[in-house]
């Protein structure tokens, strides 16, 4: 899961290469449907970059899922650390 | 690169296409995604600015034919390294649609760029009233020229530099791979 301190120094974590990975999307195609540059999907990835809250509500309805699936201010649990506990 | 438009003749590249595909050229981006190559251009670009700037101060002092290939050679590599710093920083007048991110990243540059030329300009006007109220001797003209050279440099390269050296580097383009 990307995340990490952006600019202003806030911890934005995020899923979005995960559901990249599931949904088969390119970079460059998620950019192409959200209107920025590949550079920015891959900046947000790795957290290096903290978007508006219009581009994280369009980066959820994309993937058709609530925005907070996408994005918490906690990092996300491993997927499967749910079940061992 | 061109298509055809609707009476079947060929269209060619609007201005903001030809941009757009040089500073996102394969090669190009693959060269400068690296934030430590892109730090030792604008080095490289820094050293040739103060070389010229203290070229302009030995003029008077050099016989013409050393002179002027120097000037030549430092006028070629401060054009060329300073199109390949703008295009390291996507730093071009004209691209069409920056996205959220482009837009504050260069607002940021020109904010800084313009609090570093304003210091700048603010310790040359400090230097010069010093020197007119202490009654000093006059100040060589090629020392004038070099000084204003540097602030010229430095308000028009610093956005593209500051930007250079800032930013992480870059993410492959996985359909390039």
């Amino acid at each position: 899961m990307g995340g990490g301190k952006t600019v202003s120094g806030e911890n934005v974590y995020n899923r979005i290469a995960v559901l990249r990975a599931e949904r088969g999307v390119s970079r460059r195609q998620l950019a192409e449907a959200l209107g920025v540059h590949y550079q920015t999907v891959g900046y947000l990835e790795r957290g290096e970059y903290s978007p508006s809250l219009h581009l994280a509500l369009r980066i959820a309805s994309y993937f058709e899922v609530p925005v907070e699936i996408v994005f918490s201010t906690t990092p996300f649990p491993r997927i499967g650390s749910e079940e061992k506990a | 690169m061109t298509d055809h438009d609707d009476t079947g003749a060929p269209r060619t590249a609007s201005h903001g296409e030809v941009l757009v595909r040089m500073v996102e050229h394969g090669p190009a981006r693959r060269r400068w995604s690296s934030r430590n190559r892109r730090r030792a251009l604008v080095l490289a670009q820094a050293l040739v600015c103060s070389a010229a700037a203290v070229g302009m101060y030995l003029v008077p002092r050099l016989p013409a034919v050393v002179i002027m290939p120097v000037f030549l050679v430092l006028m070629a590599a401060g054009v060329l390294l300073g199109t390949q710093l703008n295009i390291a920083a996507r730093w071009v007048a004209g691209l069409p649609t920056l996205d959220e991110r482009q837009r504050a990243d260069q607002e940021r540059a020109r904010r800084m760029g313009h609090h570093v030329t304003a210091g700048l300009l603010f310790a040359l006007f400090l230097a010069a009233t010093v020197l007119w109220t202490a009654r000093a001797a006059p100040v060589e003209a090629g020392v004038v020229a070099a000084s204003a050279w540097l602030a010229v440099m430095t308000h028009t390269s610093f956005p593209a530099a500051y930007l250079a050296w800032t930013l992480p580097d870059e993410v492959p383009d996985d359909e390039a791979q």
